[in-house]
């Protein structure tokens, strides 16, 4: 079975600082907005919260035998649900009524929502899953079945 | 944790990934394949000749003709007033408004809907009293005659030496006369930037008020102390303002102006984007337009609550209705054939 992994409290809160920090970066140049810094720095306290909190949920997750621990997966399966549930609320501002889209307007439509939700959160959930603590070869025993 | 020892993480990665993709690839399935298609009822053929609100828009009987206002010009229209003597129309716009100087700008408009002339007055201050534009200064009679030039009041005790007696008497007498009266108290008189100084120390110290009467169609004005204290009060009197139609249930069928259709064309917050098929009408005649409007959909007896700009000023006793649209141009609805024969 997979030992639990071991969050180092100077780790998490590394991980967290440069993950707020690089949220503000992406959020301030993807925006045209002078405001934009100020609005995207005062939304980052929420942001180092946040992520000290997503470290553990996903090493929780481990733990549980549900997340494999593993770089790809500890990014893609929380980033495809993210992706998901904030298409599903936010679809509504990019998608019209009776607007009758050819297939490549759709996928304009939802390059725009990628670039403006997907990319800053890809970003900052791939440094995460980069910097969480590796997996030792023999702590990854697998189970018998 | 006995069932966590059975869970190969792997696998279970595996069909959570596969889960939460087939769900969003559904998304798109829902969106792009089913409720992409879904289109809006074409439009009844009935509409497709309706012309856009504006100046171009005629009928065989009835044409839209644009008064005043350009479609660029930032500028704010006060509803129009009526002589009920002459049937001359005045129209007040409030074209800018900066630190140093109000621009109003006032057109006249006879009782067949021809613009005359217009008048630009550029000063603070500046207030109507009947058919008169009255500053503290000065005053125009353009309205009336038509000319263009500043008037003088005719001054009165302008050197300050009648008693406060004398001064009461005099006042009693021009007020016994007087159609119209307006005060002008000191402090505004003579507190502020613009006054020379020697103007300021012989009005403003001696606290110095300004009465003015319109006698026999010339304004007099009386200065002296604590006039604003005497008895009587001003006597002021507006224009006839136009009867203006209500135009909050747009829907309803009416004579005048009514919404016949409207073809939905996005959604926004709680409200649809879309064209407003507009039925204007002056007598048995209708001008078919149409304008961008947005509506809400709500509750009640009266399901489709437009929200727009729209003014409808019409009298009984007028030819032609005034509409003024969001823009702040006014319009007037002519009959064609009235100007043939």
């Amino acid at each position: 079975m997979i030992k639990s992994q071991r969050l180092s409290t100077s780790r998490v809160f590394t991980i967290a600082l440069l993950v707020s920090l690089l949220a503000v970066i992406v959020c301030t140049a993807s925006s045209d907005s002078l405001y934009a810094l100020f609005f995207f720095a005062s939304c980052s306290p929420g942001v180092f919260i946040f992520t000290i909190i997503y470290c553990y949920v996903i090493l929780a997750l481990e733990a549980r035998g549900i997340l494999y621990p593993n770089v790809f997966f500890r990014f893609m399966t929380p980033f495809l649900f993210f992706t998901l549930l904030s298409w599903l609320f936010l679809y509504p501002g990019y998608l019209s009524d009776f607007q009758q889209y050819s297939v490549a307007e759709y996928l304009d439509i939802f390059m725009d929502f990628s670039f403006d939700f997907l990319l800053p959160m890809g970003l900052c959930m791939g440094l995460i899953s980069i910097m969480l603590p590796p997996v030792g070869k023999e702590e990854t025993g697998l189970p018998d079945s | 944790m006995e069932g966590s020892k059975k869970r190969n993480p792997y696998k279970t990665n595996i069909i959570l990934l596969i889960l939460i993709s087939g769900l969003f690839m559904l998304s798109h399935v829902l969106f792009f394949a089913f409720r992409n298609t879904i289109d809006q009822p074409p439009l009844p053929g009935q509409y497709a000749g309706y012309l856009p609100l504006g100046a171009a828009a005629k009928s065989n009987a009835l044409e839209l003709k644009l008064l005043v206002g350009d479609p660029g010009e930032r500028r704010k229209l006060f509803p129009p007033l009526r002589d009920p003597k002459t049937g001359m129309i005045l129209l007040h716009a409030l074209q800018e408004e900066t630190n140093s100087t109000d621009v109003n700008v006032y057109y006249r408009i006879d009782a067949n809907g021809t613009l005359l002339d217009s008048l630009r007055v550029e000063d603070y201050d500046i207030s109507l009293n009947r058919e008169y534009i009255i500053h503290p200064d000065y005053y125009y009679s353009w309205f009336l005659d038509g000319s263009s030039g500043r008037q003088e009041y005719l001054p009165v005790n302008k050197d300050l030496k009648l008693g406060t007696e004398a001064l009461r008497q005099e006042y009693e007498a021009l007020y016994k006369k007087a159609t119209l009266v307006q005060f002008f108290g000191y402090q505004m008189l003579w507190g502020k930037n613009g006054v020379t100084e020697g103007d300021r120390r012989r009005f403003y110290d001696t606290k110095t008020d300004k009465v003015i009467f319109l006698i026999q169609n010339k304004w007099h004005a009386l200065f002296g102390k604590d006039l604003e204290g005497m008895p009587g009060g001003e006597k002021k009197a507006t224009l006839d303002s136009i009867k203006a139609l209500n135009l909050d249930r747009l829907g309803v069928p009416n004579p005048y102006l009514y919404v016949a259709n409207f073809h939905k064309e996005s959604q926004g917050y709680q409200e649809w984007n879309g064209m407003a098929y507009l039925n204007l009408m002056l007598g048995k005649d209708t001008l078919k337009l149409k304008t961008e409007m947005t509506v809400k959909e709500s509750e009640g007896e009266h399901p489709l609550n437009y929200h727009h700009q729209l003014q409808y000023f019409r009298d009984e006793t007028m030819s032609f209705p005034i509409i003024i649209n969001e823009n702040y141009q006014c319009y007037i609805l002519k009959s064609r054939s009235v100007k043939k024969l």
